[in-house]
């Protein structure tokens, strides 16, 4: 390698290093704290690694709760995940597969649909739910998070649904399938890492979600994550090295999930976003 | 990315049998459209036309009585500026470092996957989580960002607690949180630029600023402005982090729409005002959907 091209080399890395170090450094130190003893934590200039290792932190968080947060946060995540798949690969097959009149009127829609504040929806939503009696209760989160999970939904699958070509299905049609049998046989076994894609990009957008869960739930048994460690907060404000436990803990299955399935998600975003 | 979208792709709707099955697909979608969305728009912009009591069911029509309340609220005025310059920076902050970082990402570097993921978990965390380390490195006494201005020979103060520095402050979380979002479409977008053309721009001897002003940039540029969209909007309705931060404080410096309707609603208890609130701060989000919905069938995507 001559100078120029060490040289060149040598600055590439140093700009990925910078770009680095600005997003994992925050990350590092979220998980490093979550592992410090208070003594360590409450100093001046304490030390950005812990000294030495305790799990003290993650003691007192799920001693508060965090466990059943974490099983509340899943059983909500999951059935609106289900929910929102079934309707949405319904109707995004209908609007990217089938010619019909209002169909660029139901695609806007879905668009203006994920646009509206949650803030403009949830008063009225939270009148709804009090009047059918259920407030305090996961079924009135999970049909809140309809709202906005059902048209990101369809609007996702749809790009996977358009790189299926039509003549498969034909093909299909032609061998005597209906096109229900189709679409069952052929069009979903095509697409399911499209709808494990979708899925995950739902499952990570209601595990996080927080308004709404502030709003209806009331009993603290009862609290998802997002919502059980802001009142964790509220208690124990300055525990911080708990805090950081509970951040991290509530980070890890959506950068899990999100590392499985990377390339997909971003396909979806793109195309979701009319990136061919 | 995807396969070219050609007119193949669409079943055409052939006699009365054809337009059926796709009602009877669309229904659960419909159904649950109307009734989880358009129902609560309507009951939403009725409410934000009563005034009811506190701790009473009574809601009274008021007619325009809350927008005018508003209208004639500094407060109100306050959070439309602060909204106004949240957003704008949040989103040019996102947008030119993803630039950037995308451009520095898309080096053919030893690890460069590992590093686009790794890159990518501040955007999947959840909010409240970024929120809360964020407050913790916002700490006078014990956060990361004091600790670092002091290794640099710097003083620092209670970014958070001071009004002249909360908005700078929560808006710098929020461009660490998002931004990993714009560098991976970016990312995306590079891969589809001609080479070819860059290639020609550099023998002709053009600098590297202006390779990427005039070679680049029009090449992604249909990226960049869809990124800009969903980044706008969804910066414009952020709720969770700035609740987490600064729960709109202090005194309202950071206080933004979303943050507003829910402390009138939820907080002061008024449902009238609160929605009112949020319906004037549909105005804003109306303006970016037009501009969404005309980049969107610029590129076919809507056919």
């Amino acid at each position: 390698m001559s100078v120029a091209m060490v040289l060149k080399r040598g600055s590439q890395y140093l700009w990925v290093l910078l770009l680095m170090a600005f997003f994992v450094t925050p990350l590092i130190w979220m998980v490093s704290t979550s592992f410090k003893s208070a003594g360590q934590i409450y100093t001046a200039n304490g030390p950005f690694f812990p000294t030495h290792w305790t799990l003290q932190n993650y003691h007192v968080a799920f001693a508060t709760g965090l466990g059943r947060m974490f099983l509340n946060s899943t059983i909500v995540a999951v059935s609106t995940t289900v929910v929102s798949l079934l309707f949405a690969v319904l109707s995004s097959y209908a609007v990217s597969r089938i010619m019909f009149r209002g169909r660029r009127m139901i695609l806007v829609s879905m668009i203006l649909s994920q646009l509206i504040p949650l803030s403009v929806l949830i008063v009225p939503i939270y009148q709804i739910m009090a009047q059918l009696n259920l407030l305090d209760q996961f079924p009135s989160l999970v049909i809140a998070y309809l709202t906005f999970s059902i048209p990101v939904a369809v609007w996702f699958l749809r790009s996977f649904f358009l790189s299926v070509p039509a003549e498969i299905e034909e093909a299909a049609r032609v061998d005597g399938c209906s096109l229900f049998q189709a679409f069952i046989r052929v069009v979903i076994p095509l697409i399911v890492p499209g709808l494990a894609a979708t899925g995950i990009y739902v499952f990570v957008t209601v595990w996080q979600e927080l308004m709404f869960a502030i709003t209806f739930l009331t009993t603290p048994g009862k609290y998802t994550l997002p919502a059980g460690v802001i009142l964790f907060i509220g208690q124990h404000g300055t525990n911080f090295g708990a805090v950081m436990a509970a951040a991290t803990v509530m980070s890890i299955p959506p950068s899990i999930l999100f590392l499985l399935m990377q390339k997909r998600l971003i396909s979806g975003f793109a195309s979701a976003g009319g990136i061919k | 990315m995807q396969q070219p979208v050609t007119a193949s792709t669409t079943i055409r709707a052939r006699g009365r049998h054809s337009r059926s099955p796709a009602i009877w697909l669309l229904l659960p979608t419909l159904i649950s459209m109307v009734t989880l969305v358009l129902y609560p728009l309507v009951r939403g912009f009725y409410t934000s036309l009563t005034t009811s009591f506190f701790l009473s069911n009574q809601a009274v029509f008021a007619g325009f009585k809350n927008y005018a309340s508003l209208l004639h609220n500094p407060v109100f005025w306050t959070v439309v500026w602060h909204g106004l310059v949240w957003t704008v920076g949040v989103v040019l902050g996102q947008l030119v470092l993803g630039f950037v970082g995308a451009l520095i990402l898309n080096q053919p570097v030893k690890g460069q996957a590992l590093f686009q993921s790794i890159t990518f978990i501040p955007w999947i965390m959840p909010g409240v989580a970024a929120g809360l380390l964020w407050s913790l490195m916002y700490d006078p006494t014990f956060g990361l960002v004091g600790n670092i201005q002091h290794l640099l020979g710097l003083s620092s103060t209670a970014y958070l607690s001071n009004i002249h520095t909360s908005m700078a402050a929560v808006i710098l979380a929020a461009i660490w949180k998002g931004t990993p979002f714009t560098i991976l479409m970016m990312v995306a977008g590079l891969q589809t630029v001609d080479t070819a053309v860059i290639e020609a721009a550099r023998i002709d001897g053009a600098s590297w600023f202006k390779v990427i002003r005039h070679a680049v940039i029009p090449q992604v540029a249909p990226v960049l402005r869809t990124t800009a969209l969903f980044i706008t909007v969804w910066t414009f309705n952020y709720f969770d982090m700035i609740y987490v931060m600064t729960n709109g404080g202090p005194v309202n410096s950071t206080q933004i729409f979303p943050t507003y309707v829910y402390q009138l609603a939820f907080g002061q208890l008024d449902y009238g005002l609160g929605t009112a609130a949020g319906i004037l701060s549909l105005v804003v989000v109306g303006i970016i959907a037009a501009f969404f919905i005309v980049e969107l069938s610029r590129q076919g995507a809507l056919d």
